[in-house]
């Protein structure tokens, strides 16, 4: 059965990239995806890493100032926000 | 007094580029670097979707990102999103002066000015009540720090310096005039810095150096194609955005998203031109400012040391490597530059520019309106014998004169 997953949402595309170069640099893997319609009508992009990655996204981009972020987590085919981090 | 008609076959002409001395580099640079322009192709060819705008966008997105951390680096900014893409810097200086100013506000600038700070201040001197105090510099363009800070009210808001004039290409006090700003507290005015002449040939780096917003072209001496620039603005300073539109993201929002690069950034850019942009500030950096400086340095003294022999010639600005850029204006004895100029390029394929250089406040202050001057500008791909050949051009011109 594979990971659960979870999807990292920035409110701008600057930010989505710089996290693609905050976690590769934390090695940690991740998928840059268009953002799923069920967290947001708005176009743009997401991140999705595996949920047990959470803690090490969650330290990496705060380190690296990329904030605010939430990270939403897949419950029975609904998406639910279950970290929401400030700048 | 006029130079005679020359005989220049047509077939001449068209072929021209191929023998061309090209000496306008304040203009525009050219030759572009191979791999600037290979860059350009490469992405006009292979990107295919505008970023934001779908998968195939996300590859656009990443050539549009990787050049604004080149940027960034490359003028001492850490956070890239405060980079914004223009095509030029005058679109950076309108979006700075326009969104920031207000109504009422006052602000200190100077008489070396180009048009693209001189004409927004004068359409919001005339229809915003915004005043506008013009520090005068001497006739070598030199204006003091002190002048400038002096001229500093409790209302000013804003204080616009020309890095290096375009004219003259006298460097212009940013630090001094920074740190004297600083010294007022948070109230102080914001600095905004047109770095048109600078940027590629002089180190800047906004933090040290306390520049607020700081208005850069791409196709100068940063060797990107022409369509290119960007504006830095400082993280505490929210500005109007003068563009609104589609920003590829946070499309539900009524009005303008608040956070950058977005804010100041709609519609489909020039991802072309800026995947060039980003391959041209490695080249550069990888070139090396200070090798770039003295490169331009020796060929400014080749120039200046073969135009004061010439007969009849008036050199303008400094005359000083320590003082100013490699860009130098004369003007000869009863010749109007116009003419000058078009004898140059039709007889010996030598580029300069002629006239006022979208900078009359300039030339009134240096004492050449209203015809102007001949302005030569050498670059990172000229050579001495280029610049031989533009002396022994202007020689020829003499001669012809005295025919």
């Amino acid at each position: 059965m594979p990971e659960p997953e979870l999807v990292i949402v920035f409110p701008t595309t600057h930010l989505t990239l710089s996290a693609e170069k905050s976690l590769e640099r934390a090695g940690i893997a991740h998928r840059t995806i268009m953002k799923p319609r069920k967290i947001s009508s708005d176009c743009g992009l997401a991140i999705r890493v595996d949920l047990t990655s959470m803690d090490r996204c969650r330290e990496a981009l705060t380190a690296d100032e990329l904030l605010p972020v939430r990270f939403f987590r897949d419950v029975e085919g609904a998406w639910e926000c279950v970290l929401e981090l400030e700048a | 007094m006029r130079l005679p008609i020359p005989s220049v076959p047509y077939a001449w002409k068209i072929t021209m580029n191929e023998q061309v001395v090209y000496l306008n580099n304040a203009a525009t640079s050219w030759p572009k670097p191979d791999r600037v322009i290979e860059k350009m192709v490469w992405a006009a060819t292979e990107l295919l979707a505008t970023p934001g705008r779908g998968s195939a966008g996300i590859r656009s997105e990443r050539v549009l990102f990787e050049t604004r951390e080149k940027v960034a680096e490359f003028v001492g900014v850490r956070d890239s999103s405060r980079i914004i893409f223009t095509c030029n810097a005058t679109a950076a200086l309108n979006i700075a002066i326009s969104g920031f100013l207000a109504p009422g506000d006052h602000v200190v600038t100077t008489s070396m000015d180009h048009n693209s700070v001189a004409r927004p201040l004068a359409r919001m001197e005339d229809e915003q009540g915004v005043a506008v105090t013009r520090v005068e510099a001497d006739r070598q363009g030199i204006v003091t720090a002190a002048s400038i800070l002096d001229a500093v009210k409790p209302d000013t808001a804003l204080v616009v310096l020309t890095h290096a004039s375009n004219v003259t290409g006298t460097v212009q006090p940013v630090e001094e005039v920074s740190s004297g700003l600083r010294s007022r507290g948070e109230k102080r005015p914001r600095l905004l810095v047109d770095a048109a002449q600078t940027a590629g040939v002089l180190p800047i780096d906004v933090i040290a150096s306390g520049i607020d917003m700081l208005a850069v072209p791409g196709h100068k001496s940063l060797y990107g194609p022409s369509g290119t620039g960007f504006l830095y603005i400082a993280p505490d300073l929210v500005l109007d955005p003068l563009f609104e539109g589609g920003t590829g993201g946070q499309s539900t929002l009524r009005r303008q998203p608040g956070l950058l690069p977005e804010r100041y950034e709609s519609g489909t850019p020039n991802i072309p031109g800026i995947a060039a942009l980003g391959e041209a500030v490695s080249y550069i950096t990888e070139k090396g400012l200070e090798n770039i400086r003295r490169h331009e340095t020796e060929l400014f003294h080749l120039l200046i040391g073969g135009l004061r022999e010439v007969p009849g010639i008036t050199l303008f600005g400094p005359c000083d490597p320590g003082l100013q850029v490699a860009v130098v204006s004369f003007r000869l004895e009863g010749l109007d530059p116009a003419e000058v100029g078009g004898f140059l390029e039709e007889t010996m394929g030598i580029q300069v520019r002629v006239g006022l250089h979208c900078s009359p406040l300039s030339h009134l202050t240096i004492g050449s309106m209203p015809e102007g001057t001949v302005r030569v500008s050498p670059g990172l791909f000229n050579t001495g014998e280029d610049i031989a050949a533009l002396v022994d051009g202007v020689r020829k011109v003499v001669e012809m004169r005295g025919a």
